[in-house]
């Protein structure tokens, strides 16, 4: 049996290279497929989770535009009934179960690891699980699309319509099911990323210290793991009511279509935050990189971001304000609708006073956050106007909401994403992208986007309801829909070109050094691409900015074992040392737990006995899974 | 207040519109317009301020050290704008529901009407304690001018929702619960309305008109709507009826006075006089009456009316009596 | 319309001169699209079908989820029931419906005894309560004047 003091590890007597080639070999992912599919580190399973995100992201994209075609010109034949509610159901629900969420975590993924200064995810394998299952649900909602058995009652789908009676067949199913898929890996992923940043950071990232990026990821974890329950509940009551006769949201037999309503919704407000937060956390990181200081009033941002969690848990009838609940009610969900723009107003000002007190260099990412700022502004203030009821009583079901969650969702989440990808693109390809083209793409893109969607506000104050395949000519809305339609591919056009840029980086863009922003955190303190350990020593952090902070060599502690994967744990307020942590070696299981588990999902779309017989190799693959490792546990010293 | 919603007008253009809510003809449209109006003008204010703020953060000349403490007071007074702001609203919002529902307060006693929203139709109702004056019609409501109304809102399948944005914001209308809405139409005109809320394939066409007229004209159109349709002279109208009444067409329409009763379809008593077809597809003539009849599916695929095979005779027969309807 | 011995002769005779009948494409059409299911589930309530059939348990008229079928239990031959009507109070439906909305009808009735593709029956209705999930329910053979007839089972 070894003793604890003659294991290797990192530190004094091993450095250097002799350090990288043992912690390769213990951290690195052999290119055989079976190592692929079995990979649990995070920057892979990150990467995969963007790149799929980004498909989707793409593929919404592409409906956006056929509908943007057919709407057109009024009175257009381009496109069926049926075929376009079902494009907008797709759209819908593309975007937002299947690339604003999975993006925001996707990014997570890959950066709070190595923002916290930490080797892994916790939870590696629980994350490679999330993929997949998120995997599968994507392909499972296209491929029904693709055979016409797509959803067509919206992307919140709501009953009487989607219910037994009137839509029939089993495109509703699919769209229900595709929600489990998507909740249940949203859910694994919130539940490792809170994890890792309350247990994982770096010596002395203190909570207080941490950046801003990893306190949103800890407030959008936490509102997806008390919000996706709901939805959860809300499409199981659906797809029992389907499946099998029970009577939710059947009124005659004492149920309620607006239980479905109350139940989505109180997910549904809470997940438009969820996509909204993390583009938040990119602002602050870009603005604190590029402005060469660290965002201003770094408490009122971390206060304003929490706030935004919990308020976000508490406006969801705002939705409902059509519906004839009581008046009294209506008014509690205005006032907070309207409280909550007091958190977004401050952070606004805070990143302002940053370009305002720092040096700021206008390189791409800055640039897009400028665009945010003008862009969430503008769709922040419309949301002001909405969240009175009987403003709202005239815009709700408008194009003039269509124009408020674009602007929210495109300028608060899309802008900003645009922006980290350019800002993190070296890191994790080691190039930098092409910078006048970034340029460029703002550019176009912020043009584009308003052209499509500020005649929007317009088109609804004239009339115009959502979620309509035509409209008559002669309404005063057909300019307004042409010259939406052209901005709609001038914004496509910015987004290929951000493709493009993409594309011709990975050859051909400049090489980048570990960190060639100049910026403070700690993932710029290792290599770009970061070596499969991420860190050969875990850096100890004394500041918020570490980088600016320890100008040369970071300080780090030593001591981790270099033949075994593990991390260091540590307190959750201090982030003192507290211990070590094995971290899970690669395993097949959770792609066959995930396999397993969408057969049990995609089977009880068409019968109940699938939740039976399904559960047999999901939970095989489970004890698997979770079976005890054999060998020897060396002692370990116990640390002061 | 015309004013006030003109000064909106202004750099919207041409807002005036039969279904636009930037033209107020309703009181309570009106009372809506001038809130956002009020809207507009605070949050273009807070609006500019970040603009302002931005431009000259990013268009400043840099001096070193400058202080971070007068950034504090700053983001202090910013805070407190915000709140103030955010106080102005939403107290001016909750006074605005208040109007709202005082609007028809110390006038004449409302108007009673029932619509049912079905897919993808309306069916309207005028109540009335008299059961031999209550009106039943599809797709268009004719209102007094300067009279109160209140509607109450049923759907027999899936969520509709009424909206009218000349005269009021929209009310959803959902199966298992009844709903209401108060109009006060002020102006004289023709408006139109659509369904506002995803109800299905024809969701699109799903559309009324509302002929808001003075009081007047509006007892005469109750007087003729009440009257029993006339009846065939000619052979040919007696031959004409004669088909319409044994085929298809009686099992799902009503037309009061015949044996048709149907209460699947529209109530088609009058239809000859009503602005539109289809639930606001179509306009009313006589070559699109007989296209419609003709081969609804191609005009409104998946309506609940089947294209039922006709010869080219039998559809004139069905659309010469259709027509006599006025 | 039972087969007799005489029309099994005829078709004998018939099938030896080279004739194959074609399946009447209808039958696999109505049974396994849930659309048309669906608008025979609404058509089934508004012309107040269950007046005598109740929710296909039948009252004044007979059962329609049983395996019992007086008038053949094929969908061809139920929609040739509500097309032409019936002895003892089954009115004609010829001029009150199209033929496909008569389909949509007879496919519906089918899936009362599950004899429709599991996957295109809805549940239930936006009604009260009637009968067991038309998802659920065991499929049911169908039989004429006692025999089993095999063309009729899905």
């Amino acid at each position: 049996m070894t003793a604890a003091a003659d294991l290797p590890r990192d530190g004094a007597e091993l450095r250097g290279e002799a350090l990288h080639a043992r912690l390769s070999r213990t951290w690195d992912t052999p290119g055989d497929l079976y190592a692929r599919l079995a990979t649990v580190d995070h920057k892979i399973v990150g990467q995969r989770y963007i790149v799929t995100a980004f498909a989707f992201l793409l593929l919404g994209g592409v409906l956006a535009l056929i509908m943007r075609t057919q709407l057109a010109t009024p009175d257009s034949g381009l496109i069926s009934a049926d075929r376009y509610n079902q494009i907008f159901s797709m759209h819908g629900t593309t975007m937002m179960f299947l690339f604003a969420v999975p993006m925001g975590e996707a990014m997570a993924i890959y950066l709070i690891p190595l923002m916290l200064g930490t080797r892994n995810i916790s939870f590696p394998r629980l994350n490679a699980f999330s993929y997949w299952v998120y995997l599968a649900g994507g392909i499972m909602i296209w491929v029904a699309f693709l055979l016409n058995v797509g959803p067509e009652t919206g992307w919140f789908s709501y009953v009487p319509l989607a219910g037994p009676e009137y839509s029939a067949g089993k495109r509703t199913d699919f769209w229900a099911q595709m929600i489990t898929f998507t909740e249940v890996s949203a859910l694994a992923t919130s539940v490792s990323l809170i994890a890792s940043i309350l247990k994982q950071r770096a010596p002395g990232m203190a909570i207080g210290r941490m950046p801003l990026f990893a306190w949103a990821m800890l407030v959008t974890s936490l509102m997806v793991v008390f919000a996706m329950p709901a939805v959860m509940l809300a499409s199981s009551f659906l797809i029992a009511d389907r499946l099998v006769g029970t009577q939710f949201y059947n009124p005659t037999e004492g149920g309620d279509a607006l239980l479905w309503q109350h139940l989505f919704w109180f997910f549904g407000h809470p997940e438009v935050y969820i996509i909204f937060i993390p583009g938040l956390g990119f602002v602050s990181q870009i603005t604190e990189t590029f402005c060469r200081r660290p965002v201003f009033a770094y408490p009122v941002m971390v206060l304003a971001m929490v706030s935004i969690g919990l308020l976000a848990f508490g406006l969801w009838v705002h939705h409902m304000f059509a519906t004839g609940l009581p008046r009294v009610g209506y008014s509690f969900y205005t006032a907070a609708s309207m409280m909550i723009a007091l958190p977004s107003g401050l952070q606004i000002f805070c990143w302002i006073a940053t370009m305002w007190l720092g040096r700021p260099r206008f390189d791409a990412p800055l640039l897009w956050v400028l665009a945010f700022i003008v862009t969430f502004v503008m769709g922040g203030l419309t949301g002001v106007m909405v969240a009175s009821v009987p403003l709202d009583l005239q815009l709700h079901d408008t194009y003039f909401i269509v124009a408020h969650f674009h602007y929210v969702l495109i300028g608060g989440m899309v802008f900003p994403l645009l922006g980290a990808i350019t800002y993190w693109f070296p890191k994790i390809t080691g190039r930098l992208m092409h910078e006048p083209l970034g340029k460029a793409t703002v550019a176009l893109g912020f043009v584009g986007f308003h052209t499509a969607f500020f005649p929007m506000h317009v088109t609804g104050i004239l009339g115009m309801p959502r979620r309509v395949y035509t409209y008559p000519a002669g309404m005063g809305w057909d300019t307004l829909n042409l010259v939406s339609s052209i901005g709609a591919f001038l914004f496509a056009a910015a987004i290929l070109l951000f493709v493009l840029n993409i594309l011709w980086s990975l050859r051909r863009g400049r090489p980048a050094g570990p960190d060639p922003w100049a910026a403070p955190t700690l993932e710029w303190a290792t290599s770009s691409p970061p070596a499969p350990y991420n860190f050969p020593h875990i850096p100890v952090v004394t500041g918020h900015a570490p980088l600016w902070d320890e100008p040369g060599d970071l300080p780090v502690m030593t001591g981790l074992r270099v033949d075994d994967r593990e991390l260091l744990l540590t307190t959750v307020m201090d982030a003192d040392p507290e211990g070590r942590e094995a971290s899970a070696l690669p395993s097949i299981w959770p792609l066959i737990a995930a396999i397993a588990t969408t057969i049990l999902f995609i089977g009880s779309i068409f019968t109940p006995w699938a939740v039976v017989w399904g559960a047999i190799p999901a939970a095989a693959a489970l004890i698997a899974w979770f079976w005890p490792k054999s060998g020897d546990v060396p002692p370990e010293p116990v640390i002061e | 207040m015309r004013r006030r919603a003109a000064l909106t007008a202004l750099p919207l253009g041409g807002c005036a519109g039969i279904q636009s809510a930037a033209d107020g003809a309703g009181r309570h449209a009106a009372i809506v317009g001038d809130l956002f109006t009020l809207f507009l003008w605070i949050t273009g204010f807070f609006f500019l301020l970040v603009l302002l703020f931005l431009g000259w953060a990013i268009l400043r000349r840099r001096s070193d050290g400058t202080a971070e403490r007068g950034m504090a007071v700053t983001l202090a007074g910013w805070a407190g704008l915000i709140t103030l702001g955010l106080f102005a609203l939403t107290i001016a919002s909750f006074f605005t529901d208040r109007w709202l529902a005082a609007a028809s307060a110390g006038r004449e006693p409302p108007l009673r009407l029932k619509v049912t929203a079905q897919q993808w139709w309306w069916q309207i109702e005028y109540l009335d304690p008299l059961p031999a004056n209550r009106l039943r019609t599809a797709n268009v409501i004719h209102l007094p001018a300067g009279r109160p109304v209140e509607i109450s809102l049923a759907a027999e399948d899936v969520i509709h929702s009424f909206w009218v944005p000349n005269l009021a914001g929209k009310q959803d209308l959902i199966p298992g619960r009844t709903t209401d809405i108060q109009l006060l139409p002020t102006r004289v005109g023709r408006f139109r309305g659509q369904c506002a809320e995803f109800c299905g394939l024809q969701h699109a066409h799903m559309a009324l008109d509302i002929i808001v007229e003075p009081a007047k004209d509006f007892a005469a159109w109750r007087t003729k709507a009440l009257a029993p349709a006339p009846a065939p002279q000619t052979p040919q109208q007696k031959a004409d009826y004669a088909y319409f009444m044994t085929h298809q067409c009686a099992s799902c329409h009503a037309i009061s006075g015949t044996p048709a009763q149907g209460t699947i379809g529209p109530d088609l008593t009058g239809v000859a006089g009503r602005l539109s077809l289809a639930a606001g597809t179509l306009p009313n003539n006589r070559a699109m009456l007989q296209g419609w009849i003709a081969n609804p599916q191609t005009i409104k695929p998946g309506s609940r009316m089947p294209t039922i095979k006709m010869s080219g005779a039998e559809l004139e027969a069905v659309t010469a009596y259709l027509e006599t309807l006025s | 319309m039972v087969p007799t011995r005489i029309d099994a002769h005829r078709m004998a005779l018939a099938e030896a001169s080279g004739f194959r009948p074609q399946p009447d494409r209808r039958i696999d059409w109505f049974e396994s699209n849930a659309y048309e299911i669906g608008q025979g589930q609404q058509l089934y309530d508004q012309f107040n079908c269950s007046t005598c059939h109740a929710n296909g348990g039948g009252d004044i008229g007979p059962a329609l989820m049983d395996s019992a079928w007086t008038y053949g239990g094929r969908i061809d031959q139920i929609a040739a029931s509500i097309r032409d009507g019936r002895p003892n109070g089954m009115p004609a439906f010829r001029d009150t419906l199209t033929e496909q909305q008569i389909w949509q009808i007879a496919g519906y009735v089918r899936s009362m005894s599950g004899n429709v593709a599991r996957d295109a029956a809805s549940s239930r209705g936006d009604t009260m309560a009637n009968t067991e999930p038309l998802t659920r329910i065991r499929q049911e053979p169908v039989t004429v004047a006692g025999r089993v007839d095999r063309s009729a089972t899905r």
